[in-house]
């Protein structure tokens, strides 16, 4: 017979199941390639971060070391001359308005999708949904000439309008099936406490969906965010572009006009672009990772 | 076919300041079916999953037929398990599901076939085979759980709470038909239950745990006429033992007026004045005028047709106290009914007031 | 014994649910009546919205295809035209094979490491901050990815940097042969997060008595994968790929910013369907405005990748599963 000895109260981790405890080789591999992969990521973040207070030297001398001075005017001269500051604040305004403005418009009409049960609202969710499928490339020749009819193009609000639109059937396709799972009760007692079906859906329906309402939100203020090609199509003026349009001309400035380009500049730049998501995310992260697979996993 | 031995086993929870299970010591004999019984989170589940290979052990040794399992891994335990949810996987059929640790240990298909059949006629599940569990009803998925551990023909079975998920009635179906199925295949068993009543009707033995130690080890009919001590007193039985608090005076206890004698050897055993009095519900008789009672009132009656329990409110001696009563089910008395009780002689537990233990017969 | 007692549980169950089949299709309640009066109101405001700029549009696109037209002067009805010079253009063909090649290869390499990470991360110690991280592409603009993943492969980039330092020769990863891989696997790089952290969420709802039956069977890690995880989070991975299907079609910025700018278009060796739609109208310097050609490609695009879905979905039709 084997001597056990007891264990000390002060032992803290269970001794694990027979079997599981076999480091195989290919979990050894697994395991160090996944946490590269991790390191990976933050290490180009760092890298950017990093490099936006560099000069253009000290980025290519040592590119993976910390600053060794802080070159704020790198910022200054992405936010002013290279227009990061008059894009930034048409990014939010259109970004803003559009997430919400799709918001009001797809809410009623999720709603009114998943409390029906009629075979019209069942077409109609696959109808909408199938806008998810439909890319911008092939909209978006008709979707500029009709604009342009109306005079909304190389114009803010015309943008809004066409952010707008196009993030409606990922709207109402998630706002859908959020509704959907509710519980039908509320609403039947809603009923009998004598609600109309508007009034059940402001008082009752959308507090209740306030979660999903507010994923709803995020998620499409990080998808048109990060949106290019309707504004590089739309947007020709320089005053009018968007974050990402700066960051692409900056780009070019940079690379094809000056012999001496300013890199650390550009990391500036891209900074103004990717940090407010990646607060967003460090704020928000779980609903905004549950947010996109629940809709898959649902 | 084999015994299980727990020497000395101990379990501790990363994180956690206490042992989930606690120097447990169990002899299981070969064919023998064991109950596990206790209250939530007493560590019936743990126990149980350190047998499987599920959970580490911390301390201690298992031993399966004389042979140390504490480090094998579970398919080398010889052993089969029946899950509370069943695990039956859900895109396979029943024959895939009952034959799949077959599959995977590399038994010839012709040998998986006939073991499948077999099983699958025993439990008569055979009309079902090319069914998937979703398509099943609770009692049938129960039965292809069982199937599954069957077809393994292995030393030990090992059951946690396989009846929880069924319906009052066809839980005491298929109690029986568990129980005479595991007489017939003769396998040893353990068995995981938080329902007393299972536990008294289907075990051999019955070990009661509570906060992962082993209160009681004993046949069901031991369990219920000694209780080791008031733990086991108060959890067992249905309504369970009233137990009463008493102290001594010279050589009696006395509880409220009721003077009740006591042994040398009990004395002895005290650790103090204070003694625990149990009655079961059955021990009470009505009091005749004049004699020493507890008097009590009425408050609620419970009929089952075929027993009656009366739930009264005692008077003990300034304290008052619920008590349990079982009454004449044909003369069944009101509520706020006055009733004068007192136990019959040498029906009555003594345990010490401190420790809870059982004193000295 | 048993068998009876079971038949009268079934037959309460279909008691109920046939109760409950007449309460819908009987008498409507009120709140059901106002519900219907209202349905359009509620909707109409997005059907609009969504005739407007997605089915109308979508429709002129065959249309436009069909035309020679340069969006100012009157569209000119051709025929199949632009089918048949698509048809015989190295630059479609290129597009076209790229798309693919996304579609494919980088969907292949996604949903493999995605499954990997989902047995790695199962089991491993930090697997929450590990997740989270790997997430991160997520957020960040493809546009920024593109240009830092450019910065990593530059002759002087930050690989070389630490090839050198190991006394390695430097590679130029970002010759022409090599620009294409060095997209698939940028997108790659981008794209496991998200499809690892689906499929991660479908592992998580397995309820872990699988896993444990499974060990008690003696399952090595290889055989819990395709017997437990992969049945039991197929839907998800159906969905999972008809999603990368379509987003796949849908990429852009990333091609665009490797070696673009607002004013040039990448070499036409790296183009996909999006950048030679673009390119076909809008985009470079001196815009080609064919429209009618860039709706051609982008419509038949749309259809092959419609097809696709359809087959993909048709293919990976299992049994819904319920535990
Ligand atoms: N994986 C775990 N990690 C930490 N503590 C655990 C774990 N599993 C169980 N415990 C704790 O160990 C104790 C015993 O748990 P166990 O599951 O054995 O109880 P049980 O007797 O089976 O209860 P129940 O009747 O509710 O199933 C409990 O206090 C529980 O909280
Ligand atoms: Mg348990």
């Amino acid at each position: 017979m084997t001597t056990t000895t007891h264990p000390s109260p002060q032992v803290r981790r269970g001794t694990p199941a027979p079997g599981t405890q076999h480091h195989g080789v290919l979990r050894i591999i697994g395991t160090t390639l996944t946490w590269a992969f991790a390191s990976f990521n933050v290490l180009v973040l760092l890298f950017m971060l990093f490099s936006s207070f560099k000069t253009t030297k000290e980025i290519f001398r040592a590119p993976w070391a910390p600053p060794s001075s802080l070159h704020f005017e790198n910022w200054s001269q992405a936010w002013s001359n290279g227009g990061f500051g008059s894009a930034a604040v048409n990014t939010i305004l259109v970004v803003a308005a559009s997430s919400v403005s799709v918001l009001v418009i797809a809410a009623p009409a999720a709603y009114a999708l998943s409390r029906t049960q009629t075979r019209l609202a069942g077409g109609l969710t696959v109808f909408f949904t199938l806008g998810i499928g439909i890319p911008t490339q092939v909209t978006i020749i008709p979707i500029f000439v009709m604009m342009a009819k109306v005079n909304l193009v190389n114009n803010l609000f015309g943008l809004y309008v066409v952010y707008t639109a196009v993030s409606l059937p990922f709207t109402v396709f998630l706002l859908t099936g959020f509704f959907r799972s509710l519980p039908g009760r509320l609403e039947e007692a809603a009923a009998i406490d004598g609600a109309g079906v508007v009034r059940t859906f402001v008082q009752i329906m959308l507090p209740l969906a306030r979660s999903g309402l507010v994923t709803a939100l995020i998620l499409n203020i990080i998808g048109l965010w990060h949106e290019t090609l309707i504004a590089l199509v739309f947007i020709q003026d320089q005053d009018k572009s968007t974050l990402s349009l700066s960051l692409l001309s900056f780009m070019s400035t940079i690379t094809s006009f000056s012999d001496n380009p300013n890199w650390g500049a550009l990391f500036a730049g891209v900074s103004i672009l990717v940090l407010p998501m990646l607060a967003l995310y460090v704020w928000l992260g779980r609903r905004i990772v549950e947010g996109i697979t629940v809709g898959a996993t649902k | 076919m084999a015994d299980v031995v727990f020497d000395n086993v101990t379990r501790i929870y990363a994180g956690a300041e206490t042992p989930a299970v606690d120097a447990l010591e169990l002899e299981i004999a070969d064919g023998e079916l064991v109950v596990l019984v206790g209250p939530s989170g007493c560590g019936k589940s743990t126990t149980l999953r350190m047998l499987a290979g599920l959970e580490g052990v911390d301390g201690g040794e298992i031993r399966i037929g004389s042979h140390d399992v504490t480090h094998v891994r579970p398919k080398d335990r010889d052993i089969a398990m029946v899950f509370q949810e069943y695990a039956l996987y859900p895109h396979m059929t029943v024959e895939q599901n009952i034959g799949f640790h077959l599959k995977i240990a590399k038994v010839p298909r012709t040998e998986i076939a006939r073991r499948v059949t077999e099983a699958a006629r025993m439990l008569d599940l055979t009309p079902y085979l090319q069914r998937k569990p979703g398509k099943l009803s609770g009692g049938q998925r129960q039965r292809v759980a069982m199937g599954r551990a069957i077809v393994r023909e292995p030393q030990v079975f090992l059951m946690d709470e396989p009846l929880s998920n069924l319906d009052a009635k066809l839980r005491v179906q298929t109690r029986t038909e568990i129980a005479a199925l595991q007489r017939r295949l003769g396998v040893t068993t353990v068995y995981v239950t938080h329902d007393q009543v299972e536990a008294m009707t289907l075990g051999d033995r019955v070990a009661v745990l509570d906060h992962g130690v082993l209160q009681q080890f004993d046949r069901p009919r031991a369990i219920f006429d000694r209780p080791a001590n008031t733990f086991v007193a108060g959890f067992m039985g249905s309504p369970p033992m009233n137990l009463l608090g008493g102290r001594l005076e010279g050589e009696d206890v006395r509880v409220a007026e009721l003077t009740l004698p006591t042994t040398r050897a009990q004395r002895e055993a005290l650790t103090s004045d204070e003694v625990t009095v149990g009655v079961r519900t059955d021990a009470f008789v009505p009091a005749a005028d004049g004699e020493a009672a507890l008097n009590s009132i009425i408050e609620l009656v419970e009929d089952l047709g075929s027993d009656a329990y009366a739930y009264c409110m005692t008077d003990l001696g300034g304290a008052a106290r619920h008590l349990a009563v079982r009454v004449d089910p044909d003369e069944v008395p009101d509520r706020g009914a006055k009733l004068r009780l007192r136990p019959r002689p040498g029906a009555v537990h003594l345990f010490d007031g401190r420790t809870g233990d059982r004193l000295p017969d | 014994m048993i068998r009876e007692a079971e038949r009268a549980t079934a037959t309460t169950t279909a008691g109920v649910t046939d109760e409950g089949a007449v309460r819908s299709s009987g008498a409507r309640s009120t709140l059901e009546r106002d519900r219907r009066r209202l349905f359009l109101p509620f909707v109409l405001p997005a059907l609009v919205l969504y005739l407007v700029f997605f089915i109308g549009p979508a429709l002129a696109a065959v249309w436009i295809s069909f035309t020679r037209w340069n969006g100012s002067t009157d569209a000119e009805w051709v025929g199949t035209r632009n089918y048949e010079v698509l048809v015989d253009d190295p630059v479609f063909h290129t597009a076209f094979v790229n798309t693919l090649l996304i579609l494919v290869v980088v969907g292949v390499v996604v949903f493999v490491i995605a499954f990997g990470l989902t047995m790695v991360l199962r089991e491993m110690r930090g697997r929450n901050a590990v997740r989270s991280i790997l997430f991160t592409p997520y957020m960040v603009s493809a546009i920024v990815l593109s240009i830092l993943w450019g910065f990593i492969f530059q002759y002087d980039g930050l690989v070389n940097s630490l090839l050198e330092a190991f006394g390695m020769e430097p590679v130029k990863w970002l010759s022409a042969g090599n620009l294409m891989p060095m997209i698939l696997l940028g997108m790659v790089w981008i794209n496991v997060g998200l499809y690892a952290m689906i499929i991660l969420a479908a592992v998580d709802r397995i309820p872990n008595q699988y896993y444990e039956d499974a060990a008690l069977a003696g399952t090595n890690s290889l055989q819990r994968f395709f017997y437990v995880t992969l049945p039991m989070t197929w839907d998800v991975v159906a969905v999972a790929a008809t999603l990368w299907t379509i987003n796949s079609l849908k990429i852009f910025e990333f091609i665009f910013a490797f070696g673009g700018t607002t004013t040039d278009l990448p070499s036409t060796d790296v183009w996909n369907s999006a950048l030679f739609v673009y390119g076909m109208s809008f985009g470079g310097r001196t815009p080609a405005y064919a429209f009618g050609y860039a709706s051609a490609a982008a419509v038949l695009m749309l259809i092959l990748f419609a097809v696709f879905v359809i087959l993909l979905r048709r293919i990976m039709r299992r049994e819904p599963i319920e535990f």
